[in-house]
């Protein structure tokens, strides 16, 4: 211990006590040279035999240094400082190999940001592998990795089911408009149930938070305010409790202040403020939380202390049927209930972004690996440059330990400095991805923690740490075995197996490399056919303007319904205009509500469809969209008095309802309605998302009196922005009950739709081509260095009558057979990695012909203009020189 | 040289001799082992920090006989105690290695 101590100091002592040591030795010598002079040798042969009994001098200084103090340490920077000249010297190398790092290591620290952000991340609860998420398979409407939402009455049966339950809890997310004195900003408001903050096991910051009593009925409306929001709305002022708040839908009391590291169920988004689900305002008035048709609250449950996931999701399911039948009016549907997985709360992204996020990480995995090689193979070539500068260094008595270890750690200093431009770039990149992810989602924006998170930076260093291991010990270790020769003659079975190594690490890039394009073709074909998809309606020139109303509060005041169709008539004349229709629900907006027909057959049985979309569309609804009309007529102003209910069925429906007949004239039947007839046909749309297959569909028409919000489509001539605000006008003029709550064309409610796609594509591209790139460089060095060592070859070849072609065939004969071997290898990994891509595919196999055309054809062209700087150079090599220069 | 083995040999040279310099200490070396051990003086170097760390030898600067300059290295009060410590663990162990070298088995 006290040695460890004196050392410490002694780093801080550095120039004393190497004058302490050098005066020591001195006078040892001194002594030993009057000694061997007392013996009767002359001044010159007494300090030789000084020298010789005393031994080698600087290495007894080095044993000293390591005895007085951390000689690795020393070591290590010193270590660092020639590493640091030695980068200096060839900034070429050092610019190359850090940008090759800082791709390669950002790839991988922006993915990783975004696994360890939804895929990783768990509830900051004691027990997250008790938390189940509540989930019910329905009659369609969900994706299969959405989380369903229930009625308040489920919500409560459920949370009686004590048999697998501790607790339920309830959240149905909202955006509100707080109403301060100067602002109105949007805040993010989470209606939950009354054991919602106990669930967490969470203690107030300030005042108390939400209890059981405060969410029953006719209390009074309280909230919590979430840290970040009390900072930054009410600038941490510790009188607002007790205060109320206002918003454009609820008046409440704060109560409280959750703590600083509270950010609610959902892991990728900061909650702003905590309501009893008292405070849930319905779509129309009368609708309290307690209404049983509304499923808007997604659970989360504690399963009873031992009690496991598969055990109790089997018994919920048992019961379902006695659950719902205790629920008050099930209404339309009837739920299966089950439970999953719930310890990442109940954010959507970890079940969207689950394959992509993997894929992106393999992707990435495979780019650094190129990286990797790429940097290994430019340390092997610069290997050969500095032969000399390692004999010199071994024969000055440098340990061979020594300087693999220097080397290393020039290896290392390039990969830290790489990774620290990788963090920059990893933070745009993880930036980039968010936006594009927010810009799609309907309920408020995708946020994540960015760096610096704990995970991510030791993630970041972990990886530096392994790419300078994978990357520069083989080249070091080699560099060691360098002979004490000074020629290259001396060290030609030296760099022979450099030569191999080189070669081979080329191949495994070419491989990397084929696997990663070939991906990256795959998704950006898979986009292409996204786009280009037949939605069975004209995606073009069609503006969407979605309203709703401007006071929630206020529905169904007399002559209103005439302000929207004075609006609509309004629209259709606006100069530009071609065509306008209402629609409850516009194309590719989402929301949909799958609901059931009965279809009365003749034989006087009912056949019952189930998951059928019902949209009701107004008169020329059909012309404005430019939905092929194939039968019948479309809905006309008439129909929309009440009269015969007539409807407008789609050829899904037609075909699973009256397979091989002519739907028109036809009756159906609904819940709610007596019969409607068919009268008219229309082709299959894909309605609510791009990747759907056509699914049934009945149009009922737009009654004047049932307007409470839709969307208007209007078709245009024109710029798109120049209409969007000319309507927004018209609507604050003709319809001010109203107002616009989003309003964009067609085409862009797809791009929102398939921007996943987006990014999957533009990474997988981006990773694809670095990668190929990398490879090229690679293949590029190799080459010119091959051409360079052959010079005197090539010279001989061409002096005894090898012709221009043969040296071309010679040269690019060796770059061919390198990038060939690569695909060998790397094709048949492409075909069978893709195998895991399909499900995030549309309408793209991977076996097409075409594909794999494409990414051998990048390749190869790549591989042979990566050749042919070099190969140029060779055919120029003139015999007369090439013979003279060794 | 076995690392320590040095250590029990300085110890002693210098509880029995008094001040000594690095030279001196190693021809002393030299002397009792009557040259079996051979080494280059400036081995003793690193144990001489060694030592001089765990405050067991304190170095001081001053002139031999023939007036030069050496550093002169003397036990200190630890260093007594160490060499107690050093050297019955020496004669148990070397005792135990006698010991099993002639006992019959």
């Amino acid at each position: 211990m006290r040695r460890v101590l004196v050392k410490l100091a002694a780093l801080f002592r550095r120039r004393r006590s190497e004058e302490a040591l050098s005066r020591e030795v001195a006078a040892h010598l001194t002594l030993l040279e009057d000694e061997f002079r007392g013996q009767g040798m002359s001044e010159q042969e007494a300090r030789l035999a000084a020298r010789r009994s005393y031994g080698n001098v600087e290495l007894t200084k080095e044993l000293h240094r390591d005895e007085w103090r951390f000689a690795w340490f020393e070591a290590l920077v010193q270590d660092l400082r020639a590493a640091w000249r030695s980068l200096r010297k060839s900034p070429g190398f050092a610019a190359t190999a850090i940008v090759t790092l800082a791709f390669g290591i950002g790839a991988n620290t922006a993915i990783f940001t975004m696994v360890n952000g939804v895929l990783l991340k768990e509830l900051p609860v004691a027990d997250p592998e008790r938390i189940v998420r509540i989930k019910a398979d329905v009659l369609g409407g969900l994706g299969p990795d959405e989380m369903p939402a229930f009625s308040y009455p489920r919500f409560e049966e459920l949370r009686r089911q004590e048999t697998v339950f501790q607790d339920v809890i309830g959240v149905a997310p909202r955006l509100d408009t707080l109403e301060l004195d100067d602002e109105q900003p949007q805040v993010k408001l989470d209606l939950v149930t009354g054991s919602f903050f106990s669930f967490f096991d969470t203690s107030p910051a300030l005042g108390r938070l939400i209890e059981e009593s405060d969410d029953e009925d006719g209390s009074e409306l309280v909230c919590v305010l979430a840290y970040s929001a009390w900072q930054r709305l009410f600038r941490g002022d510790p009188a607002i409790v007790g205060r109320r708040i206002k918003t454009d839908k609820v008046l409440m009391r704060v109560i409280g202040v959750a703590p600083a590291d509270f950010i609610g169920a959902d892991l990728q988004k900061q909650t702003d403020v905590w309501a009893p689900t008292t405070a849930f305002v319905g779509p129309v008035p009368g609708f309290n939380r307690n209404f049983p048709g509304l499923q808007w609250l997604r659970l989360l449950g504690r399963l009873q202390e031992g009690a496991t996931l598969d055990a109790s999701s089997a018994w919920l399911r048992d019961a379902s049927p006695q659950i719902e039948a205790s629920v008050a009016r099930p209404e339309l549907q009837e739920f299966a209930y089950w439970l999953e997985d719930g310890s990442a709360g109940v954010g959507e992204w970890r079940g969207k972004l689950n394959s992509p996020l993997w894929i992106l990480m393999g992707a990435v995995t495979l780019v650094l690996l190129v990286a990797c090689a790429n940097l290994a193979n430019l340390l092997l070539a610069r290997m050969r440059d500095r032969t000399q500068e390692f004999a010199v260094k071994l024969a000055v008595g440098i340990g061979r330990e020594r300087l693999v270890r220097q080397l290393f750690v020039e290896t290392l200093l390039v990969v830290v400095v790489g990774g620290v431009a990788a963090l920059a770039l990893a933070s745009g990149m993880t930036r980039y991805m968010l936006a594009v992810y927010s810009e799609r989602n309907r309920s408020g924006p995708f946020e994540l923690e960015l760096p610096p998170d704990p995970a991510v930076l030791l993630y970041a260093g972990g990886v530096c740490l392994l790419t300078a291991l994978i990357a520069g010990l083989y080249p070091a270790w080699r560099a060691s075995q360098t002979g004490f020769g000074l020629g290259p003659a001396m060290n030609a079975a030296a760099e022979l197996n450099r030569k191999w190594a080189r070669r081979s690490l080329i191949v495994v890039q070419v491989a990397l490399g084929v696997v990663l394009l070939f991906g990256s073709v795959l998704f950006a074909r898979s986009l292409r056919n996204l786009a280009t998809a037949d939605l069975g309606y004209s995606a073009e020139r069609i503006l969407s303007v979605q309203m709703v109303r401007a006071n929630p509060f206020s529905h169904g005041k007399a002559g209103e319904p005439l302000a929207l169709a004075d609006l609509l008539e309004r629209a259709r004349e606006l100069p530009g205009v071609a065509s306008a229709a209402y629609a409850t629900i516009g194309v590719l907006e989402g929301n949909m509500a799958l609901t059931q027909f009965q279809v009365p057959r003749p034989d006087g049985e009912t056949v019952t469809l189930t998951d059928v979309y019902a949209i009701n569309v107004g008169p020329k609804y059909f012309e404005t969209l430019q939905t092929p009309l194939l039968r019948g007529r479309e809905f006309g102003e008439s129909d929309q008095d009440d009269g015969q209910a007539v409807v407008i069925v789609n050829e899904a429906l037609a075909k699973k309802a009256w397979p091989g007949e002519d739907p028109v004239g036809k009756p159906l039947g609904s819940r709610w309605s007596g019969g409607a007839q068919v009268v008219g046909l229309v082709a299959d749309s894909k309605y609510a998302d791009v990747r759907e297959d056509a699914l049934p569909i009945v149009y009922r028409v737009f009654k004047r009196l049932d307007l409470i919000g839709g969307t208007m489509q209007v078709r245009f001539r024109g710029p798109a922005t120049e209409l969007d605000r000319v309507i927004r006008d018209l609507v604050a003029t003709a319809a001010p009950d109203f107002r616009v709550s989003d309003s964009s064309t067609i085409e862009a409610l797809r791009d929102k739709l398939i921007s996943q796609d987006r990014v999957l594509a533009f990474l997988s591209a981006l990773f694809g081509l670095l990668s190929v790139r990398l490879t090229l460089v690679g293949i590029y060095g190799l080459i010119s260095y091959s051409v360079a060592g052959r010079t005197h070859e090539i010279g001989v070849r061409v002096s005894v009558g090898a012709q221009r072609s043969q040296i071309v065939g010679l040269v690019l004969g060796e770059a061919a057979a390198l990038v060939g071997l690569g695909i060998g290898v790397g094709l048949p990994s492409a075909l069978i990695l893709s195998t895991w891509l399909e499900s995030l595919l549309f309408e793209v196999a991977p076996w097409d012909p075409l594909h794999i055309a494409l990414t051998l054809g990048i390749l190869l062209l790549g591989g042979i203009a990566a050749a042919y700087l070099p190969t140029l150079r060779a055919t120029r090599i003139h015999p007369l020189e090439a013979l003279k220069c060794d | 040289v076995l690392q320590g083995t040095l250590d029990l040999i300085i110890l002693p040279t210098l509880a029995t001799m008094g001040a000594q310099h690095a030279y001196g200490i190693a021809t002393r070396l030299q002397q009792v082992s009557e040259d079996v051990v051979k080494l280059n003086q400036g081995t003793i170097y690193p144990a001489l920090v060694r030592l001089e760390q765990e405050d067991w030898i304190k170095g001081a600067w001053g002139k031999t006989e023939n007036n030069r300059e050496a550093k002169f290295y003397s036990i200190t009060k630890n260093g007594g105690k160490q060499l107690e410590a050093e050297t019955a663990r020496w004669r148990e162990i070397s005792g135990l290695i006698e010991k099993l070298l002639t006992e019959e088995w």
